[in-house]
């Protein structure tokens, strides 16, 4: 090819068909060579495994349990989900979609027509009372705080906002129930969702209730 | 035609004349046109400014341009011719199916011009090593299914039964590469995947065209070219074999490396890392193979090739496993230090193991002397020096820039200052790279011109290869 | 290798295996992310992009913008992506559930583009920053285009020279709300908690008693 191939220096080149022949039995005599064995295919062997001991462990370590969700190597997809997400937080949402129509954002409600929240006896005293007027709503006069609503021309009944009118789940009911029970300077416990679900259950369909009713439960 | 030495230079040689020489002229114009892109992409690294009114020329284009002027003209073309002859030549049987080769290399080039202009146009996919539009996919993988059919002819009519490992390579290269191709268009093109997905599947496909396509025939290349040259067997040759298979197998995993510390769950990248050290055997398995004789600088300067190249492959194989550790891979990742580790693997080890498998078939198939026998030695230092100026000159960029980002009270001004020097030695060794592929592409030319005139007169035809 | 077709069929499983494991894999598992319903907010996360936007993102890819900016968030002990505010937290793979192609890029020659949406006040100020540039990237003049002053182009303005202004392209605009609609900084249950690592762990330090 090459100027340099005529160059007696150049060592000897071997056909294409040589290439195959001396190679082809290579190794063939190697394994066991006067009862001694050879070194370098135990070295191999030797290496050819611990990298595959290393590439294991390794994985095993490191490959977070081959969750989609794991971005860390030392991250774990055994790790609890903590999905708990605070009441006082969505009650102050869904109040702020429905009730601050009526009760305002503050609570404070419309002297004559719509009772305040804040500092409301049925708000703070009474869990009972309390979900069974969101669930079903409030028709008629009813006195929150030593004063009259509901009486005057205009006003308008407490719409329900359980089974037969808005229609939350009683988890939101619980939510926003706790919302109101501890914003606007109130300081009542919250209301579980369990709660809800029992006087659900006791109560069963029916239409608004009026003051009277409610005083006379217990 | 008497002398023994003609033997070797045999049907085998000659017949496939034609598309070999289509594909190997195409390879290295192609090479002078990636180098030029890549010339220009390097200035603008540095000066933003160059060619930047002229949209066909934004960085971004120039890039994907550029890589598939590399992967799919050079390196493709390239791949296909050498694993083509070598199957040919260790089989002993002249190439069948010539006029699907033909027609397949003709096409391929065709698909490559018109994907490469198409991105200027502002057609480019996006997708690493995918960059050329969908519609030209299509016929790049027809083409790529003409030329591998002769390949697979080639190997099981051969000659004999025994096979050597610079087959294995070459034909596991070009047999994978239609299945690797047609299942990323598939995937990524045709009937895409989504989100993360995407670039798992495209970062699988990026890392085995180098892996399994394109590296395997560079290894065939020197596992044909060490014995043949230096006159003596591969040691332990019994572990080739196991060395081949790791590749393949090992190989094919290491598509989540560029996914380190990114938002592809960890499993990808944990498992690419591990693949990186178990294919350290196959390197292991190289390094005891071939390097026997091989640094004898009074050597042929094809030999010199051969051990730039397979240097480069061994310590592009370490480097992969030391920049994925931790430490490391959270300075020099995004920085210039990949794009050094990538021409390191691809200009140096793949294209010197090539250059060094085309001044051996080159006359062989042509049927004539090299002409400037003395440009082959000439075309080593040059590509030589050109590759590490290149190689070294970006590895420090990235170094700088990756030690300037990791100040948070940089800005990028700041880190592109620090950058700037190692970019201007890289700019330096991307235009000595030019002149190399100057060099090589004129001689190739020059050596076709040759046989056409040896032929066509009646003087006595050289002996085209030695014993 | 005497035996071919059991060879071939080595080669190929050697293939469909890795393709299987990578490929198939991360298909299957990834498509099992749907949006994080955060009952807080009351919204699912993330939001889906939009029309405008996904048109932008192809003029991105055509521009071939990945070639010079990322996008994800690497975590704090991963480089300090969270200390130059290119994110809150890590990006996760849910962060890309809406993309068609994603444009993680390879190389920072610019800033992370991640949430770059979190940190461009406007429209106008994408438009000022593509067509003077900056000292480390060009400026796209193809993306603008000259109009006589006083057109009605409903577009904002982002230089004049006499008698004419220049406005921004209907691709400029594009880009810019693919740019502006980056955001993700929401912590999604599962990932947050399956990504917990006890600081302790995280190995840093090292450098910081020197200063």
């Amino acid at each position: 090819m090459s100027a340099n191939h005529s160059d007696p220096s150049e060592p000897r080149r071997l056909t294409d068909q040589e290439i195959i022949q001396v190679h082809d039995h290579a190794g063939e005599e190697t394994v066991d060579d006067g009862g001694s064995y050879k070194l370098l295919p135990l070295v191999m062997l030797a290496a050819l495994s611990s990298l595959i001991f290393f590439g294991g462990t390794y994985i095993g370590l490191y490959a977070g349990h081959f969750a989609p969700t794991v971005h860390d190597e030392r991250g774990t997809a055994s790790a609890v989900v903590i999905t708990k997400v605070d009441p006082a937080v969505i009650g102050k949402k869904k109040y702020e979609l429905l009730c601050t129509t009526c009760h305002g954002p503050a609570g404070m409600g419309t002297p004559g027509l719509f009772p305040p929240l804040a500092k409301s006896e049925w708000v703070v005293a009474t869990d009972e009372k309390l979900i069974r007027i969101l669930l079903n709503g409030l028709a008629g006069p009813v006195t929150v705080d030593g004063k009259e609503f509901g009486a005057a021309a205009g006003a308008v009944a407490m719409p329900a906002i359980g089974p037969g009118g808005a229609g939350w789940n009683d988890s939101d009911i619980a939510a926003v129930a706790t919302y109101i029970r501890q914003a606007f300077g109130n300081t009542a416990p919250e209301i579980s969702t369990e709660k809800v679900t029992e006087i659900r259950t006791k109560v069963g369909t029916r239409g608004a209730w009026s003051s009277a009713e409610l005083q006379a439960l217990k | 035609m008497s002398s023994p030495s003609q033997a070797i230079v045999s049907e085998s040689d000659k017949t496939a004349r034609v598309p070999l020489v289509l594909l190997l002229v195409s390879a290295f114009g192609w090479l002078i046109v990636s180098t030029v892109l890549s010339l220009i992409g390097t200035i603008q690294l540095h000066t933003p400014t160059f060619l930047a009114s002229c949209v066909a020329f934004t960085h971004g284009r120039v890039d994907a341009m550029q890589e598939s002027a590399f992967i799919y003209g050079w390196a493709g073309n390239a791949a296909f011719a050498v694993s083509l002859w070598l199957l040919s030549v260790l089989g002993g049987t002249p190439l069948r199916g010539l006029g699907l080769l033909t027609t397949g290399a003709a096409f391929w080039n065709l698909g490559v011009t018109a994907g490469v202009v198409s991105i200027a146009a502002g057609e480019a996919t996006s997708i690493p090593f995918l960059q050329m539009p969908g519609y030209i996919q299509p016929l790049l993988f027809v083409a790529a299914g003409a030329i591998t059919t002769p390949a697979v002819l080639a190997w099981t009519g051969r000659s004999s039964d025994s096979t050597y490992a610079s087959q294995w390579y070459a034909v596991a290269a070009i047999f994978l590469f239609p299945w690797l191709f047609s299942a990323a268009q598939v995937m990524l093109l045709a009937a895409p995947v989504h989100g993360i997905t995407h670039a798992i599947v495209a970062n699988w496909f990026g890392q085995n065209v180098i892996t399994l396509w394109l590296l395997p025939v560079a290894v065939a290349a020197a596992y044909y070219l060490v014995p043949k040259l230096t006159g003596r067997a591969a040691a332990h040759y019994e572990f080739a074999k196991l060395g081949f298979w790791s590749l393949i197998v090992f190989g094919a995993w290491t598509g989540g490396r560029h996914l380190i510390g990114g938002p592809a769950p960890v499993w990808v990248s944990t498992v690419a890392v591990v693949a990186l050290y178990l294919l350290l055997f196959h390197y292991l398995v190289v390094a005891i193979n071939l390097p026997a004789g091989l640094f004898a600088w009074n050597g042929s300067a094809t030999l010199r090739f051969v051990a730039f190249g397979l240097t480069a492959y061994l310590v592009n194989g370490l480097a992969d496993v030391i920049t994925s550790t931790h430490a490391v891979s959270q300075l020099l990742h995004f920085t210039y230090f990949s794009v050094a580790q990538s021409k390191l693997l691809l200009g140096g080890a793949f294209s010197f193991l090539i250059f060094a498998a085309v001044y051996e078939m080159g006359p062989r198939i042509s049927g004539a002397k090299w002409p400037a026998p003395g440009l082959i030695g000439t075309h080593f230092v040059v590509a030589a020096s050109g590759t590490l100026v290149t190689v070294l000159g970006l590895a420090f960029a990235g170094w700088s820039q990756g030690h300037a980002q990791a100040e948070t009270a940089n800005n990028f001004a700041a880190v592109a200052a620090a950058a700037k020097p190692g970019l201007l030695i890289a700019t330096a060794g991307e235009a000595i790279l030019l002149g190399a592929a100057i060099i090589a592409f004129f001689h190739l030319v020059r050596l076709q011109l040759e046989s056409f005139s040896t032929a066509s007169s009646s003087r006595e035809t050289p002996a085209p290869s030695a014993p | 290798m005497k035996n071919g077709p059991i060879f071939f069929l080595s080669l190929l499983a050697a293939l469909t295996f890795s393709w299987v494991g990578l490929a198939l894999a991360s298909h299957r598992q990834l498509d099992s992310l749907v949006p994080y319903y955060d009952p807080a907010e009351a919204k699912a996360f993330p939001e889906p992009m939009p029309g405008i936007a996904a048109r932008g993102q192809l003029v991105y890819q055509d521009l071939g913008c990945a070639s010079c900016h990322t996008q994800q968030v690497r975590r704090a002990d991963m480089g300090n992506d969270i200390d130059r505010k290119w994110g809150t937290r890590q990006s996760w793979a849910r962060d890309y559930i809406y993309q068609n192609r994603v444009q993680l890029g390879l190389v920072r020659v610019g800033p992370d583009l991640a949430n770059v949406g979190a940190r461009l006040k406007s429209a106008t100020e994408v438009y000022q920053l593509l067509y003077k540039g900056t000292a480390t990237m060009p400026a796209f003049a193809f993306l603008f285009s000259d109009s006589p002053l006083g057109a009605q182009t409903g577009a904002i303005a982002v230089g004049q020279s006499e008698g004419h202004q220049v406005v921004p392209t209907r691709r400029a605009m594009e880009l810019a709300a693919y740019l502006l609609s980056l955001n993700s900084p929401h912590a999604y249950g599962p990932e947050a908690a399956h990504n917990a690592v006890k600081p302790a762990e995280a190995p840093k330090s090292a450098e910081e008693p020197k200063k």
